[in-house]
């Protein structure tokens, strides 16, 4: 497929890339912005290492056309928002928690964890079992799923 | 502040790449050449800066040692954990654990071997800087304390950064003390582990994120068989005339395609379609696997071996002779038939590997639990000795065993040679990283136990068949020896024992797979144990407790029993002594109208010395839920060659809404040597699940996964 030139709005910088239109967002990302925190996990959708926000709503990237992006979609990747929010509750927690283990899930799982508490600043632990679907081969579940908690306690006790 | 990517420092042997996480950069860009830096043994370098550089010898592939082992050393060393970095060690012949003869990390052997090699070289850099510091306050080295990196005596301090250049220059001791747990500042105690900040922002590097200036990216073209003999697909050469393609080289096992970039690759490599010729006996599915192991395990004229001598001198007719004998003398007797099916890896980080090959000079980088076969078999491909192969691990994104082989290295190096003087990094994708996996082998127990009056166990024959890890992959494997890749011993006493193995040789590519032999043995005999405890009426921590003598795990029993003795609902539990730890779990269950719900499990565990006792705990679970995915589901189905179901979804991956909570209890118990953790939670669950499933009125099930009995299960 011949490559077209696309503008995109990366944690808040327009960059230019050259990639063929069916290209999924994560290997631009990857290749063409070389922001390699993003990961490559099934490719289908499913496990989502390649969790991004498109306008704040997490995305597959991995399953995602370049060209299917609508002009102006506002991306952040984990390094957009750790170096934006370096104290943000959900990394707080995560590092308090000592969450990762390999780590290779975890950028998709903090990104899925700050949309998921943006809708639902109070969850259950129903609603977090519920609301993360994102594999983690290491079995870090149990960790996640006190770090969203810890992360929610977090942000009532700072706006408290 | 900016966080320096990578930093890439090419060239002489003195000048290396680091994953270095300091307190205010990830990756520190050192020059091992900088007059700055003294190198105090194998694994220190300590720089005038008071920085103090621990290269760990091990993987790290969320296992943790790359910290445990930091503190260990750190320990010895009296530094403050502050002022550590850690850099991954590549292939270094002088960093040996002596517990698995090697480099390799493995077998749950890191703290365990490592740890007091690293704790000892701690120890020895602190009486070597010790020593400097006694010379220039002119004192005896008694009178120094050392402590939080610095050297004291009369009111004054000398840092280590100050010391590292005489203490240097002594010759290191060779005999050290090294602390008992009372004086321990790190061992033990919670604090952070160096490698968690940069896996929540996306800085930590692994495999497939090495970047390396003028890098070219290559997808692979694989068949979707398992095996077979691989025949040149058509439109291979119109690819090479194709301007967005760099290179195509055949690679063992398929065909590299060479971009600028990975989807360019991989849409490339999409275009081929790669067969393979397989002979007659190559025409293998599963129903085909599972006959000839069946027979193996059933057939007496089976290839067999011994596993263990139960009587010295005893050889396989004299034991299978014994025990015969014993089964006569028995009240009763009982059969059972249990098997475990093939598994997938599925570590998250399909498998890669960049390599460069500049005139006579091999770069690997690469996620390797194993560097010296690595190098070996680069430096072959390469036609180099492996003195001129430099590795550069990465993090890895999950190993589980998969990344001991050196298939996927291989392939970089032949892709590098087919592009000289660029650096070519290969992906696989998840398909091909499902479908060519070196799986956990299908083996299946035949158990036989003789049963006094009080339906205790008085004789037990427990006889495994299939592939043998050790026979295909183990340098050191030895015919007469116990092939612990198949089987390992049962915990309990038994009065008369044999225990017997049959390798099968199948073309399914095997290999290592978290906690190997010991995840089929627990469940083979711990759920044969709740399946005797019922026949005899007795309670199943009662029945286990009357056969075992073992003081630590009694206790870790004991205390499982405390903790789910008040809980409601249906309760199963197994226990196992892998690895120098001793543990148990247990799962509450319910089961409604053949739909099974998982509650919660529970894990009690001796491990010995804890180094990091959060991780230890996180360890467990991860193993445990490990285990438990595939017990549920994992059900990898081959035909004619091919596994079916080739993604994440396929292979048992236990999901968040699969996973019930995990309550870990550990024993306090540091006087003992620390135990391997990786790998102690894998065998517990299966046997604890299948005996929980029983309790709440199921099906006694004795081949997994769950999946194939008539109840309805979620991961």
């Amino acid at each position: 497929m011949k490559k077209a030139t696309y503008t995109l709005q990366i944690n808040g910088e327009a960059r230019t890339v050259e990639a063929a239109p069916d290209t999924p967002l994560l290997w631009v990302l990857r290749d063409g912005a070389k922001l390699t925190g993003t990961k490559y996990g099934c490719g289908v959708g499913y496990c989502g290492a390649c969790t991004v926000l498109t306008d704040g709503i997490p995305t597959r990237s991995c399953s995602m056309p370049v060209d299917a992006l609508d002009e102006g979609t506002a991306i952040t990747t984990i390094e957009g928002f750790a170096e934006e929010n370096p104290n943000h509750p959900v990394l707080q927690a995560w590092n308090d928690l000592q969450v990762p283990q390999c780590g290779y899930c975890q950028s998709g799982q903090i990104l899925s964890a700050k949309a998921f508490l943006e809708d639902n600043p109070e969850p259950s632990a129903q609603d977090i079992k519920d609301g993360m679907t994102n594999l983690c081969r290491c079995g870090t579940y149990n960790e996640i799923a006190a770090a969203i908690a810890h992360a929610a306690d977090l942000t009532k006790k700072s706006s408290a | 502040m900016h966080l320096s990517r990578r930093a890439m420092l090419a060239g002489t042997a003195a000048s290396f790449t680091l994953f270095v996480c300091a307190e205010d950069a990830l990756v520190r860009k050192v020059d091992a050449a900088q007059p700055a830096l003294h190198q105090l043994g194998v694994y220190l370098t300590i720089g005038e800066d008071n920085r103090i550089l621990f290269t760990t010898p091990n993987a790290e592939m969320g296992q943790g040692t790359f910290d445990a082992l930091a503190r260990m050393m750190a320990e010895e060393l009296d530094a403050s954990w502050e002022q550590i970095d850690i850099a991954l060690s590549g292939r270094n012949v002088a960093m040996f654990n002596p517990k698995i003869y090697g480099q390799t990390t493995g077998g749950s052997l890191a703290i365990q071997g490592f740890g007091p090699v690293v704790r000892k070289a701690g120890a020895a850099a602190r009486q070597m800087l010790r020593q400097a510091a006694a010379e220039q306050l002119g004192v005896a080295p008694d009178a120094v304390t050392m402590r939080d990196g610095t050297a004291s005596a009369n009111g004054m301090t000398l840092t280590y950064g100050e010391l590292a250049e005489a203490a240097s220059q002594l010759e290191a001791p060779k005999d050290v003390a090294l602390k008992s747990p009372e004086e321990f500042r790190l061992i033990g105690k919670p604090y952070m582990r160096k490698e968690v900040r940069p896996k929540t922002t996306g800085e930590a590097r692994f495999s497939v994120d090495v970047d390396l200036p003028n890098m070219a990216v290559a997808a692979l073209a694989m068949p979707e068989e398992a095996w077979g003999k691989i025949k040149t697909p058509e439109g291979l050469n119109a690819l090479k005339n194709r301007d967005d393609i760099l290179a195509v080289a055949p690679v063992t096992g398929g065909f590299a395609i060479i971009a600028e970039d990975f989807w360019t690759a991989k849409s490339a490599a999409d275009t081929l379609t790669v067969v393979v010729e397989l002979t007659e006996d190559e025409q293998l599915s599963s129903s085909d696997i599972d006959a000839v192991i069946r027979s193996a395990v059933t057939s007496d004229k089976a290839e067999a071996a011994l596993f263990a001598a139960v009587n010295e001198g005893e050889d396989l007719s004299a034991s299978r002779a014994a025990i015969a004998d014993a089964f006569k003398g028995a009240a009763d007797q009982m059969e059972m038939l249990y098997s475990v099916p093939v598994w997938v890896h599925g570590a998250l980080e399909p498998l890669s590997a960049t390599a460069l090959l500049d005139g006579k000079n091999l770069t690997l980088w690469a996620p390797s639990q194993n560097p010296k076969a690595t190098v070996e078999v680069a430096a072959k491909a390469a036609g180099l000795e492996p003195s001129a192969v430099t590795l550069e691990r990465t993090f890895i994104g999950g190993g589980f065993g998969r990344k001991w082989n050196t298939d996927f290295t291989l392939q970089a190096v032949e892709a590098a040679i087919a592009l000289p003087g660029r650096p070519v990094k290969v992906i696989w994708t998840r398909e091909q990283d499902t479908q060519h996996d070196f799986y956990r082998p299908q083996l299946y127990g035949s158990l036989k136990f003789g049963l006094d009056a009080d339906g205790n166990i008085a004789a037990m024959s427990n006889t495994i068949a299939g592939q043998s890890i050790g026979r295909v992959w183990s340098a050191r494997y030895n015919p007469a020896a116990p092939d612990y890749s198949m089987q390992n011993n049962p915990a309990y006493r038994i009065q008369s024992a044999h225990l017997e193995t049959r390798p099968v040789d199948l073309p399914l590519p095997i290999g290592w797979w978290r906690s190997v032999s010991h995840q089929p043995t627990a469940f083979f005999y711990e759920s044969a144990l709740d399946e005797l405890a019922a026949r005899a009426g007795k309670d199943p921590f009662a029945y286990r407790l009357a056969h075992l003598d073992e003081p630590r795990g009694r206790r870790v029993l004991e205390t499982l029993q405390t903790l789910v003795v008040n809980e409601e609902g249906a309760i199963g539990i197994a226990y196992s002594d892998a690895y120098g730890g001793y543990t148990a779990a247990a799962i509450s269950v319910s089961l409604e109208e053949g739909y099974l719900q998982l509650n919660k499990i529970w894990a009690v565990a001796d491990v010995g010395l804890a180094i990091d006792p959060d991780n230890v705990k996180a360890q467990i679970k991860g193993g445990i839920y490990f285990g438990l995915g595939p017990t549920l589901e994992g059900e990898t189905q081959i035909e004619n060659a091919v596994v079916v179901g080739n993604n994440l979804g396929d292979i048992g991956a236990l999901t968040p809404t699969g996973a019930p909570p995990i309550d870990v209890t550990l024993i306090d118990n540091p006087g003992e040597a620390p135990a391997g953790v990786g790998e102690i939670g894998t065998p517990l669950i299966a046997p604890a699940l299948c005996n929980a499933i029983v309790a709440a009125g199921g099906p006694r099930i004795r081949t997994l996964p769950v999946s194939k009995s008539d109840l309805q299960v979620q991961i």
